[in-house]
């Protein structure tokens, strides 16, 4: 083999060893299919940094958001009209619901089932991380999905909207039979991903309430010294006022979500 | 074809070594900006005041200045508590021969018109401060002999006291702030309404304002709360999960900018 000089610094019985495994054609193709993986599993571990990246940088956005917020505010939320705050171990405690939560996966013919649902803190960011499983045919492979809470238009109401999709997976000892799910869902479209994601109502209504409606009540007093009495019966009136929110801020500590509301 | 495997083998090497140090330098790049994660989340609790530390599962609050905007809202121009006879027991005067009455209850009628209210709040308590103008009349029956006659009778002039109330707050829920409001002041005025029935002579008749008035309103704060999450997962049709969190141990503090309810909530399974 006239290569071999390029393996001068092979012993001469790993040499001849290379040579005999050079000549095997079912170790030529092993080979050939132990690179083309490698190859593939360099570009798909990139694929999965640039995720965990890229995350990372929205939640150093919105990190200094908030702490540029709380600066201007001398670390209050500035005025408002009505406060809710619930801890995370209670929203843990109702995200467990979504245990056993199965959606198709966009794109390609497959099914997420979510295991385990937790809420953490990622800088600002109130994020969900899901454990699930994809499935296709017979294949299975381990999900990590990291949401984010986002309000939307409705009072109290939080989206989960999908900012990673990532496999997770020892991408060095893959399955080779799995190597081309994983890539599929690399691919896959977090946004279409995040149609399919549930909206969390918090145990808050989208007004309060102050005053009571009109009441009647009668009494009876003397009005005369003979005596005699006079029963009236009172009206007072309803007093009901039903502000609504116009904005709500949110804030995300680790310790809970705090939410502030201005009403009109 | 083994120097093609070879061939490919090198470059396959090369370009992956090539990915490999190129991942390198985004492992690095992670942690780099994992650590400005960490530094900034430090950073962010080292800033926060008061407003985001609680040692609860829920905390509610209301703006006491909200709670005036409303007081004023629903007393302007006017707050109007209005009363009508409907029940007459006994004679205003029965003499030798003659009678003094009020003959149909429905004739009695008082009205107090309260100036705007002005709250103020302090601990665990909150005061209410206005006016109010009692106005108060009765259709008063005379007999005696060949005499049988009746005058409408009001106040004149229509009573005008400051008055004082204070509101109590009764079973604080989670959710709701029960509130009376009771006068406080005048302990004891009348509106007299003067009737003269001529010669049957001049008879007053005295409505109690601290009576009339005894609660001035009843209502609730509602804090905007529900006692449950629910989850809603866009399917078709819509699927709807409703987790029930039950508050306990929940305390009422009354400040004077706010107005907190706060509790630990036990969280049920979902139906």
């Amino acid at each position: 083999v006239q290569e071999d000089d390029r393996f001068i610094a092979l012993s001469r019985e790993d040499r001849a060893m290379l040579r005999t495994l050079l000549e095997n054609r079912a170790a030529q193709l092993l080979m050939l299919f132990g690179v083309m993986c490698v190859t593939g599993c360099a570009t798909t571990e990139r694929q999965l940094l640039l995720s965990q990246i890229d995350l990372t940088d929205k939640g150093i956005v919105q990190s200094r958001q908030m702490m540029a917020q709380l600066q201007a505010q001398s670390g209050g939320p500035g005025p408002y009209d009505a406060k809710i705050y619930i801890s995370t171990p209670v929203l843990n405690d109702a995200l467990n619901a979504l245990s056993g939560l199965t959606f198709a996966i966009p794109g390609i013919e497959a099914t997420a089932n979510v295991n385990q649902v937790r809420l953490t803190r990622y800088g600002a960011m109130p994020a969900v991380f899901l454990d699930a499983q994809a499935k296709k045919s017979h294949l299975t492979v381990k999900i990590v999905a990291t949401a984010v809470l986002i309000p939307v238009d409705t009072p109290g109401d939080l989206k989960l909207s999908i900012l990673s999709f990532v496999p997770d997976v020892q991408w060095y000892w893959i399955d080779i039979t799995k190597w081309i799910f994983v890539r599929e869902l690399l691919a896959v479209q977090v946004n279409k991903i995040t149609d399919q994601m549930p909206i969390i109502h918090l145990p808050a209504q989208g007004s309060v309430t102050l005053g009571g409606p009109a009441m009647d009540q009668d009494v009876t007093f003397q009005v005369s010294p003979t005596p005699s009495y006079l029963t009236m019966r009172i009206h007072i009136p309803a007093t009901q006022w039903s502000p609504t929110y116009n904005s709500i801020r949110y804030y995300f500590l680790g310790d809970g979500i705090y939410a502030f509301g201005d009403l009109q | 074809m083994i120097r093609g495997v070879l061939f490919f083998a090198l470059v396959a090497a090369m370009i992956d070594g090539t990915a490999v140090a190129s991942n390198n330098d985004l492992k690095k790049e992670l942690l780099q900006k994992q650590k400005e994660l960490m530094d900034l989340s430090s950073q962010i609790d080292q800033a926060v005041g008061p407003e985001f530390h609680s040692d609860r599962d829920v905390q509610l609050k209301l703006a006491t200045d909200l709670i005036q905007n409303w007081a004023r809202k629903v007393t302007t121009p006017d707050y109007a508590i209005t009363a009508q006879g409907i029940a007459v027991q006994g004679d205003i005067d029965d003499g030798n021969g003659y009678k003094v009455w009020i003959d149909n209850p429905g004739d009695t009628k008082a009205a107090l018109r309260f100036n705007p209210f002005l709250l103020t709040f302090s601990p665990q308590q909150f005061e209410l401060n206005t006016y109010l103008t009692a106005h108060a009349e009765a259709r008063v029956w005379g007999k005696a002999l060949f005499i049988n006659t009746n005058v409408f009778c009001a106040t004149t002039p229509d009573v005008t006291t400051p008055v004082q109330a204070v509101a109590t707050e009764t079973s604080p829920t989670i959710g709701d702030v029960a509130y009376v409001v009771t006068l406080t002041q005048p302990t004891n005025l009348n509106a007299a309404v003067a009737c003269g029935l001529g010669g049957l002579g001049n008879y007053t008749i005295y409505f109690p304002i601290n009576q009339l008035a005894g609660v001035i309103a009843k209502g609730d704060f509602s804090l905007g709360y529900q006692n449950k999450i629910e989850i809603t997962v866009p399917t078709t049709p819509p699927q709807k999960i409703s987790i029930n969190v039950m508050a306990k141990d929940q305390t009422l503090t009354i400040g004077s900018d706010m107005i907190e309810v706060e509790a630990n909530l036990d969280v049920g399974s979902r139906p």
